[in-house]
């Protein structure tokens, strides 16, 4: 594989990585809103669902073997009601952003609308959940963290 | 996970290195600083979609575009005084976009005239901003470089924010009604 085939294929992998925190995260958050704002989080992960799916098999497509969701994750704050629950749902939303530009940089020219797409529509989901605008949207410093996998394990499946 | 996303720490580090925006490279190239428009731009007249055979025309396209969009929320900001304060941020944001892309700062401008009002302008400056989130779109897709790419991928995200933040303040402003003839 050559070094840029690498580079996609990891890219690739962090990209979905991200997905896979999202669709945790939104499920979280979800627990935590009602009303509109739990349909709406609800429908934010089945397109992360989607996403996530498509993502898998871009890998297996590129020769890997796609990284599984985590068992587990570490909250990157408490989420205990509907603000903070808001919070998650834009952070992991913005989070998204970098992911899929840096995709967007290792696929060929020519082959990048969906990852632009991505990061279009995850810069609006973030702002949708109370986010500000940014000029590059989930690059600030002092964002909050992501949700990281718990150190213990990855699922099996 | 093994590769780490773009940063704004290393997409500054990338301009700062010449990787990226590259003062060096428009020295090099003879690329001039872009130039500020005389006549503010219209969403309804886009520049078309190009396809860029150097990267160095893309930067120097996209460089132009941001230019006109700052002077266009300048306009703007001098007509409607109280939306300065709402949108200070986004022309900022467009003034990093330019440096990143380009290496050049902002330049202070003299605003056009701008004859519109408050909601008019808000809707033209959401036209703007969704025409400048299609062709950042555009842009990445066809850059060679995969880190210009990376970079128009947010300058695209970005002004979809922008356009988005615009709108939903356009929506919330009441529009006066015609008085009765």
């Amino acid at each position: 594989m050559t070094r840029a085939a690498t580079g996609h294929l990891d890219a690739l992998q962090a990209t979905l990585a991200g997905e896979h925190a999202a669709v945790w995260a939104a499920g979280r958050a979800a627990a935590r809103l009602s009303g509109e704002a739990r349909a709406r989080a609800l429908a934010q992960m089945e397109v992360h669902r989607r996403a996530r799916d498509r993502l898998a098999a871009m890998v297996q497509a590129t020769g890997g073997v796609p990284v599984p969701a985590a068992a587990g994750y570490e909250q990157p704050f408490p989420v205990t009601g509907p603000d903070s629950a808001e919070r998650l749902m834009a952070q992991v939303s913005l989070a998204l952003c970098p992911l899929y530009a840096q995709l967007a940089g290792t696929s060929d020219r020519g082959s990048r609308s969906w990852p632009v797409q991505r990061a279009r529509q995850n810069a609006l989901a973030g702002l949708g959940w109370g986010a500000t605008s940014q000029a590059l949207p989930g690059t600030s410093a002092g964002q909050d963290p992501s949700p990281q996998p718990r150190a213990s394990s990855a699922s099996p499946s | 996970m093994t590769q780490t996303p773009l940063s704004r720490r290393r997409l500054l580090l990338l301009a700062t290195a010449g990787t990226l925006a590259a003062p060096a490279l428009v020295a090099c190239t003879g690329n001039p600083a872009p130039v500020p428009p005389t006549v503010l731009p219209s969403p309804e007249s886009p520049t078309p979609a190009a396809t860029y055979d150097s990267d160095e025309q893309l930067r120097a396209d996209v460089g132009q575009s941001e230019l006109d969009l700052i002077a266009s929320y300048t306009a703007a900001f001098a007509a409607h005084p109280k939306l300065a304060a709402r949108y200070a941020d986004i022309a900022a944001a467009h003034a990093e976009h330019l440096k990143l892309v380009t290496g050049h700062d902002a330049p202070q401008l003299s605003p056009l005239p701008l004859d519109r009002g408050t909601n008019s302008t808000r809707k033209w400056l959401a036209g703007l901003e969704a025409a400048a989130a299609d062709q950042r779109a555009a842009a990445a897709d066809n850059a060679n470089q995969a880190d210009l790419a990376g970079l128009l991928t947010l300058v695209a995200a970005s002004e979809a924010q922008h356009e988005a933040l615009l709108r939903t303040d356009a929506s919330a402003t009441p529009t006066p009604t015609a008085s009765p003839a």
